[in-house]
């Protein structure tokens, strides 16, 4: 098991409307993944990232928008992405983690939330080959 | 709000005709990676090289709601469609539209009634 930001600290998570964060929480509980790292896959998912690609938590904590509370790697690749679409950065984890939650949905808006056991099964995939983190 | 109701109409028309027009032949064909789709947000069309468009659907990422199956590809395996007769169009959203896809999305099933939409509203 890798360790992650406690929930508390992750301002991703907290910023999530109450059914989407209910059902991160319960992606955790089933696959025994911290809620942050449900997050991380969610997105490296979406944007189709390797993975295995480092979590290491980012050098710009003290951020004020959400994407400093990603790993540096994939603030940069979800900004990457925000740019190629020109839409901005924080709606990037939007996108990542409606479209984990429920694939017909674009935002949070129109999240009509699943617990899929095929997401499930996916998550317990992804953490065994998810990186260790820094202390 | 009119202005507002008429402006999705209008996009939605737009989009419509978009999805309609697309030359069969430009459109994705069906692979296991759908690698000719794009990985962003967008209202889509399975659609038939002469039955025209089976199915209209909006995604976050159009890949990637292809990438793990599609009942609207299901349902064309069962009515025993060739799949090379079977390919996507779509038409990616910008940001001004991106948290209007339902409204999009239900006007243009509306005016289409494709017939593997269920949701029809």
């Amino acid at each position: 098991m890798t360790s992650h930001s406690p929930t508390a600290n992750n301002p991703i998570l907290q910023s999530l409307p109450n059914d989407i964060h209910t059902a991160i929480l319960t992606y955790a509980s089933e696959s025994e993944l911290s809620p942050t790292a449900v997050i991380e896959g969610a997105i490296k998912h979406f944007l189709e990232l390797d993975t295995s690609l480092s979590n290491e938590p980012s050098q710009v904590a003290e951020g004020t928008s959400l994407l400093a509370a990603l790993a540096d790697v994939l603030q940069s690749k979800a900004l990457e992405y925000a740019e190629k679409l020109e839409i901005p950065g924080e709606l990037v984890i939007e996108l990542a983690i409606a479209h984990f939650l429920d694939p017909d949905s674009v935002t949070f808006d129109d999240c009509q939330v699943k617990v899929e056991q095929s997401s499930i099964a996916w998550l317990k995939q992804y953490a065994k080959n998810e990186p260790a983190t820094a202390a | 709000m009119r202005d507002s109701v008429d402006a999705i109409n209008a996009e939605a028309l737009r989009i419509l005709k978009l999805l309609n027009e697309m030359p069969f032949d430009d459109c994705c064909p069906l692979t296991r990676e759908f690698a000719d789709l794009p990985p962003s947000p967008g209202i889509y069309a399975v659609k038939h090289r002469t039955q025209g468009v089976l199915y209209v659907g909006k995604s976050g990422s159009v890949k990637g709601r292809f990438k793990g199956g599609h009942k609207a590809l299901g349902w064309a395996f069962m009515d025993r469609l060739n799949p090379d007769d079977v390919r996507i169009a779509v038409v990616t959203l910008s940001l001004q539209w991106i948290r209007l896809s339902l409204q999009l999305e239900q006007a243009i099933i509306r005016q289409l009634l494709p017939p593997y939409n269920v949701r029809v509203t």
